[in-house]
């Protein structure tokens, strides 16, 4: 009877999707389970109107770039040239600085100290976008090794301007600020980069400035953690992992090379290359004993061999995948008969 | 509803690139399943900014394993899901899942008369409350109801029979109104 209704179910749900039948065709035509199949149906609706996630807007700007940053440096050089990447870089620090310059034009005339006003504003403030054009001013004007002295600065300040914005209850502003916080020690990461080609000593020494920087920060956000507004906690974990990954990526370029290199403390990291190949620590569930009748022959990273994909059971809270009396179903065998029409 | 669809002509192209080492193909391809990649992460963990990183991480491993299995991908849609899948079990296996942290974040004294927000706070209960049902259960529903997934395509990135799949899918239902009924 339960795995009729699972049909049953499943038809309907099937049918009402390819707009073949109305839900209240659908409830006509089993009428046994009509109470059911309307609670079911009525659950469904609720999880489409809840349904409408999307990425933020400011993610959505910043994160292809971001991604194609973090992808492993031989392809990527592969795909863009040096020269481009460089004209690239010249271009966005001569469109900084002109902006900049526009901007300290007409600062200069409505009022001198509007700059020096800028600099206790927050992200979302009036003043703020004056604040950001004199630190891309100050980027410009300094080579790359200067770029990571001032990326550890800025970072600072972003940190600074995190918990503010925290305590002030500024959820939206909040986002802004720790999107510019990963963006900033992406750049640091990657000036660093660029000394390193350059002057691989001189970029040792920069890592450990880098790297014991981030450090503190993660320190500070992680203290404050408890202090903030719990609607904030999830922005300010954010910020703490963008620090932890900056740090990573410093280690995974420096560690090795620097005199006495390691890390400056002993903050706990998480591995996002945490590969997961590793043994599940639980048993074993019906998805795991059911391989699909030609199911996808793709690698999956991060899968198990022996079962690809196979819905092992997790570690999330209630990760059971064995219902109390509802073991594993029977194979019917066969498409779904009950379901008029085909797959398009 | 997402259309059902092998990898299209499209993917194909950027997915040959790709594999050459073509950031930028690689990039295109992120950009259009960059939304319900992040949107079935977001509803399996419940937290919006781990589900931004973690979406970052299921690319990256996209990346790096192309060189290696682009001539067995029959279906990009359904190895990415299955990619963010292990993403996911890698999340819940570290100290991070554990901190409550990417519990659902509480409605009261949020109210607000701006639809944006109200929305947020609809995705972030529904989150919470698709975060709580066993892991099998939560990909169904993510799969069939959030992204749209037909029976066939859900039993395909679970490695499961569709038949499994509609057991499954009336088990979470049948758990999910227990929960909404609750919350009213």
């Amino acid at each position: 009877m339960r795995n009729n209704l699972a049909d049953i179910l499943a038809s309907c749900l099937e049918s009402i999707e390819r707009g073949e039948r109305t839900l209240e065709e659908c409830l006509a035509l089993y009428p046994e389970h009509r109470e059911d199949l309307e609670a079911l149906l009525g659950a469904v609706t609720a999880i489409r109107e809840g349904a409408g996630f999307a990425p933020r807007p400011s993610f959505r700007l910043s994160s292809r770039e971001r991604l194609l940053r973090r992808l492993p440096e031989r392809e990527r050089a592969d795909s863009i040239p040096r020269a481009r990447q460089r004209l690239q870089s010249a271009f966005s620090k001569r469109v900084a600085f002109l902006w900049a310059a526009v901007l300290v034009l007409a600062v200069a005339l409505v009022g001198g100290g509007t700059v020096y006003a800028s600099a206790e504003a927050l992200p979302g403030d009036f003043l703020f976008p004056v604040k950001r054009s004199v630190e891309d001013a100050r980027l410009w004007l300094s080579d790359d090794a200067g770029d990571v002295v001032l990326g550890a600065q800025f970072v600072q300040v972003r940190v600074e301007e995190i918990q503010a914005l925290a305590a002030a209850g500024r959820g939206q502003d909040l986002e802004l600020a720790v999107d510019m916080l990963s963006q900033g020690i992406s750049a640091s990461t990657e000036a660093l980069g660029a000394v390193a080609r350059e002057d691989p000593e001189r970029a040792a020494q920069l890592s450990l400035l880098l790297e014991e920087s981030l450090a503190v920060h993660s320190e500070v956000l992680n203290a404050r953690l408890d202090t903030v507004p719990e609607q904030a906690r999830p922005a300010i974990q954010h910020a703490i992992n963008a620090s932890n990954r900056g740090r990573e990526t410093v280690q995974e370029l420096f560690g090795e090379e620097r005199p006495g290199g390691g890390p400056p403390d002993e903050i706990p990291v998480i591995d996002p290359a945490l590969p997961g190949g590793g043994p599940p620590e639980e048993k074993p569930g019906p998805a795991a004993t059911q391989q699909p009748g030609g199911g996808p022959p793709e690698e999956v990273p991060g899968s198990r061999p022996t079962h690809p994909g196979g819905g092992p059971p997790e570690g999330a809270p209630g990760a059971a995948t064995q219902q109390p009396g509802g073991g594993p179903p029977e194979d019917k065998g066969g498409p779904p008969t009950s379901v008029p029409g085909g797959k398009p | 509803m997402t259309p059902s669809r092998n990898t299209d002509s499209t993917d194909q192209i950027l997915l040959a690139r790709a594999t050459q080492g073509d950031a930028e193909a690689f990039g295109d391809l992120y950009e259009r399943y960059l939304d319900e990649i992040q949107r079935y992460v977001f509803y399996r963990v419940a937290n919006r900014f781990d589900a931004e990183d973690l979406t970052e991480t299921v690319f990256l491993k996209a990346w790096e394993a192309l060189p290696r299995v682009e001539s067995s991908i029959a279906n990009l849609r359904a190895w990415l899901y299955r990619i963010a899948q292990n993403v996911i079990i890698d999340y819940y296996r570290t100290a991070r899942a554990t901190s409550d942290l990417s519990a659902h974040e509480p409605r009261d004294g949020r109210a607000s008369p701006e639809t944006q927000v109200q929305d947020r706070d609809l995705q972030q209960q529904l989150a919470g409350l698709i975060r709580s049902l066993d892991a099998n259960l939560q990909q169904v529903i993510v799969c069939r109801f959030v992204s749209g997934l037909s029976h066939a395509e859900t039993a395909q990135i679970m490695g499961i029979k569709e038949g499994y799949v509609r057991v499954l899918q009336l088990r979470a239902l049948q758990k999910l109104r227990q929960m909404l009924e609750k919350e009213r």
